[in-house]
């Protein structure tokens, strides 16, 4: 054997071993954005969170009205204790055009905790008029982003994996995606989603992990390509179930009904 | 090809955030010459009521928001009307009113003022106003003795005047600081279409020795920042390049 051809194939075996321990090591990171202590607040009680009542102000015009029931619909799919549910006066969410502040092109949520951290009441803010962003699923992403605010999440770090990030640019996808589950789960589940056990076996590779800071794999398919369409985006691969979350019974089943949903949404164009 | 009116505004801005220079817009292109980063020389509110500082509210009301990306790109949007609903206006605040209680959750009130029409920089509504006219606008707050009772009980379900006559600016705040008498604002006048007769302000830009500057860039005894990033960050620029500048954006 060529002294080349031994250096090559040593370099290929370092290759091997480093590669998993990157990734891991990007999971770390990306991690952190919904590792949130257990009692994070402020939150709704969970009697509350699972029959959450939405109210639209009259004065929301149909259009508007129309993303957030389709946003409604995305995270009473998820699967979690949480769920909405519209109503035609009151409501623990009141989600109005707000002539008296106005806002720009945009969309803005005003919680109210009690002094226990529970949430009483949310107002979501959202322009009057949809016309100052054409893009209807970037108004979808808007309805999903403030009704998570709502919900009790803030502002996560990675947008490739929440709805919750902070840079709209990312938001590809109008839906809640796997670290707003879990932080769903880290508020409103029966215990402590940790520690996680996982499996998957995507990247050529299988790795299996006892924490969560190994969430590999799911969401990664549904990171859209820089040129992103509906009409390229497909997912073919997905037909099949590629990861099993072993967290307390249901986040399995979730996960793949949500990515069913994730389906079904992409397929009728948005 | 299409029109391009090119209008290049060079104005001496002290901001506290740079920006990009260039602005681009359907069919004008707003050149604005901004210089390093400089220290903001913040004007004293000198009429401050003694609103309860933002601060406090804070303490609360969790309030977060989105904007669209381009915003962020190109700050001078938020000069931008997208509403026909909405005049702009310079105008003197003249007096305070009462306080309404006319929402759901018990705590927001809207404040009553009177205003001097002293220039009406846009207008696309269908409402008629008047350089020299005094109007009634009302401002959205949050009363903070109810605030604190939600707070407490744990419930909205608590009980709160519909209206208060003798407003007592220590128990009330905004998102942005409320307006107070004797100053001058740049202000968004804005009405809903089912009730025209009642306008709201928001989004006021402080008007100070014939200079403007943003919510967050006027000096008040306590800490009052507004609870909102949603303006254009301006400071000390004159009020007439002001003006301009909003008409420019939205010509």
């Amino acid at each position: 054997m060529s002294i080349a051809k031994s250096k090559l194939i040593a370099l290929i075996n370092i290759l091997l071993i480093t590669i998993p321990f990157l990734a891991i090591n990007q999971l770390q990171q990306r991690v952190e954005a919904f590792s949130y202590p257990v009692d994070w607040r402020p939150k709704w009680r969970n009697e509350v969170a699972s029959n959450l009542k939405v109210w639209f102000n009259t004065t929301l015009d149909p259009e508007h009205r129309r993303h957030f029931l389709r946003a409604i619909g995305f995270w009473n799919s998820t699967g979690t204790l949480v769920t909405f549910r519209i109503v035609n006066s009151g409501g623990d969410i009141i989600v109005t055009p707000d002539t008296r502040r106005d806002p720009p092109c945009g969309g803005g949520t005003v919680n109210r905790p009690d002094s226990s951290g529970y949430i009483v009441a949310s107002r979501i803010i959202v322009h009057p008029n949809p016309a100052c962003a054409s893009d209807r699923r970037w108004w979808v992403a808007v309805a999903t982003h403030e009704l998570g605010y709502a919900l009790g999440l803030g502002h996560m770090k990675y947008e490739r994996y929440s709805i919750m990030g902070g840079a709209w640019d990312y938001y590809r996808l109008p839906i809640p995606l796997l670290d707003d589950i879990l932080a769903l789960l880290y508020l409103y589940g029966p215990k402590k989603p940790n520690p996680v056990k996982f499996f998957t076996t995507l990247g050529g590779g299988s790795y299996r992990s006892n924490g969560p800071a190994e969430l590999n794999g799911y969401p990664y398919q549904l990171s859209a390509p820089a040129s992103y369409s509906s009409s390229t985006y497909t997912f073919a691969s997905l037909t099949s179930t590629l990861i099993t979350l072993n967290l307390y019974g249901s986040l399995g089943a979730m996960i793949v009904a949500n990515m069913k949903y994730i389906r079904n949404y992409l397929y009728q164009g948005g | 090809m299409a029109l391009l009116f090119v209008v290049a505004i060079a104005v001496t801005l002290y901001q506290t955030t740079p920006y990009t220079t260039i602005y681009i817009f359907n069919t004008t292109t707003i050149t604005v010459t901004v210089p390093a980063k400089e220290v903001c020389v913040k004007p004293f509110n000198k009429n401050y009521m003694g609103w309860a500082p933002v601060s406090e509210l804070r303490k609360y009301v969790g309030y977060t928001e989105d904007l669209a990306p381009e915003y962020e790109k190109n700050p001078l949007l938020f000069l931008k009307i997208i509403n026909d609903n909405v005049i702009v206006v310079h105008a003197k605040v003249i007096s305070l009113g009462e306080a309404y209680q006319d929402d759901i959750i018990p705590d927001e009130y809207s404040l009553r003022y009177k205003i001097l029409i002293l220039e009406i920089i846009i207008n696309k509504s269908s409402l008629s106003l008047n350089v020299g006219e005094i109007i009634d606008v009302y401002y959205a707050v949050y009363n903070l003795e109810i605030t604190k009772q939600i707070y407490y009980s744990g419930t909205i379900n608590v009980t709160s005047p519909k209206v208060i006559e003798n407003v007592d600016p220590k128990h009330f705040t905004g998102l942005i600081m409320p307006l107070d008498i004797g100053n001058e604002y740049i202000l968004d006048l804005s009405f809903s279409s089912s009730n025209p007769s009642k306008i709201y302000a928001s989004w006021p830009y402080f008007v100070f020795n014939s200079k403007v500057y943003s919510p967050d860039n006027v000096a008040y005894p306590v800490d009052s920042e507004p609870y909102t990033k949603a303006f254009y960050k301006v400071c000390g620029m004159p009020l007439s390049d002001f003006i301009n500048l909003i008409k420019n954006v939205n010509s």
